[in-house]
């Protein structure tokens, strides 16, 4: 399912145009962003937890040219399915 | 800062973004992750703009242990859900990092040689002390009958040499500590006259002595430059101080003797001479130039050490040892890092005991290294 089918289905179910949903996920994903952004947790309950996490840099060795890299610190999205959906499955 | 958020907020956020009611807002994410959840459902993936993609990826079964009783159980296949996050969305929360670059790193810049490098640094002003004691060694040999009461004299008549190129410098200042120690020679310059006709044995040791001994000081000059290049200027000048002490001394020491004649001198040179020759072809370890490391630690020291980032492809050169040469050293002069020591050890079949009690004279070769970087077979020998 892509956006657009997405979208479609989505402007169906809440009974606005597709213009408006496109306008309406896009707040919602912009106001995900900030919120993530800001390394809070967002919680969906019936749905995930949308967590940062910071790694830590780290050396790697490129195990066919055996170069060494240094591979910088980086926060990272990770996304955790609550059980709810997890026993839908 | 903290705190989770919830589908709430989200939705308040929303409803302030776009000027409508919180409850068509709520409703309206509901709606929209219910979406992605029967997406997920019906077609096992769900991409979204500006979030991401979800996934649903079936995981086959696979058999496990119960770690509470040990009984094997099988963990049916199942199917989980994998997020990954819209390049937009993740480069947005990596922006703090987002300068970071991932950097190649050379064979040189390991990440324990960084921790290295200070102890490393801090070590710089060490050798100094330590050519000291080399110096120290030579003319306690020199004199192995006499009591110990002047070691400070001794280091500075081997300086001298390097300051000014006095023609009697060379020889002069082995038999001066002698001489000022002990008063004999001094007492008996004629019979030393006489020995020098009668028995013929004396001169014809002595010269072989000069020759043994002469050696000794020409390589110290010769290293000293290339040490002090690596070492900071105040190392120099600290060195440059106590030569200009030790020719002081000498001076006012040769004013003294000179009371004692010119000839005495020359005497003592040769009968001086003597005896240095019988201490120093008495085998002396390596060792004993650098009293600060016991064997033991040596030996772990060399454990350490590890083999790897070089092939040795043959003999660059081949050195006999001298007095206060020390394998590091020759390390650290052919490749510029006393790590590399190892090579040497192994280059002449070694164990660490035998490494730590090298003989001067031994004959050690110097092996020929080549970093291996990308190579993945041994080059052949040169």
């Amino acid at each position: 399912m892509n956006n657009k089918i997405f979208i479609a289905e989505l402007s169906k179910r809440v009974g606005c145009s597709v213009k408006e949903t496109t306008e309406l996920m896009a707040g919602l994903t912009a106001e995900l962003t900030d919120r993530l952004e800001e390394e809070n947790t967002v919680s969906i309950s019936s749905f995930g937890n949308f967590e940062v996490k910071k790694k830590l840099e780290r050396v790697v060795i490129n195990p066919s040219t055996k170069q060494r890299m240094l591979v910088p610190p980086k926060l990272s999205l990770t996304f955790k399915p609550s059980t709810i959906l997890k026993e839908k499955l | 800062m903290d705190g989770k958020v919830l589908l709430q907020d989200l939705a308040e956020g929303l409803a302030e973004r776009k000027h409508i009611s919180k409850k068509e807002a709520e409703a309206f994410v509901r709606a929209a992750f219910e979406l992605i959840e029967e997406g997920l459902l019906s077609d096992q993936l769900v991409k979204v703009k500006g979030i991401g993609t979800f996934k649903l990826v079936t995981v086959d079964s696979r058999e496990s242990i119960n770690v509470n009783t040990g009984e094997r159980f099988t963990i049916d296949s199942h199917s989980k859900i994998t997020f990954s996050p819209d390049k937009t969305l993740s480069d947005r929360i990596n922006r703090p990092f987002a300068d970071f670059e991932t950097t190649i790193l050379n064979d040189g810049t390991k990440t324990e040689d960084m921790e290295r490098i200070e102890p490393l640094v801090a070590s710089v002003p060490e050798p100094e002390p330590e050519i000291v004691p080399e110096e120290k060694a030579e003319p306690v040999q020199e004199a192995p009958a006499v009591p110990e009461a002047e070691p400070v004299s001794e280091p500075e008549p081997l300086p001298e040499p390097e300051v000014e190129p006095v023609p009697e410098a060379t020889p002069a200042p082995e038999p001066e500590p002698v001489a000022d120690i002990a008063p004999a020679p001094v007492a008996e310059p004629e019979s030393a006259d006489n020995s020098e006709l009668a028995p013929v044995q004396e001169p014809e040791v002595a010269p072989v002595s000069v020759s043994e001994t002469t050696p000794e000081p020409l390589p110290m000059p010769e290293e000293k430059p290339a040490r002090k290049s690596r070492f900071p200027l105040y190392v120099g000048t600290t060195l440059l101080l106590l030569l200009l002490l030790g020719a002081w001394w000498f001076f006012g020491r040769q004013d003294m003797k000179e009371s004692n004649g010119e000839e005495a001198v020359a005497e003592e040179v040769q009968k001086k001479t003597v005896k240095p020759a019988a201490t120093v072809s008495v085998p002396d370890t390596l060792m004993s130039t650098q009293p600060t490391l016991s064997a033991e630690e040596r030996a772990a020291e060399y454990a350490q050490l590890k083999y790897g980032e070089y092939w040795i492809v043959g003999t660059l050169d081949t050195i006999t040892l001298q007095r206060g040469d020390d394998l590091s050293k020759l390390a650290l002069e052919y490749y510029g890092d006393k790590k590399l020591i190892n090579y040497i050890i192994k280059h002449n079949g070694y164990s660490a005991a035998q490494a730590n009690g090298l003989l001067v004279g031994a004959r050690v070769k110097i092996p020929e290294l080549v970093k291996k970087d990308n190579l993945t077979e041994k080059p052949a020998a040169k």
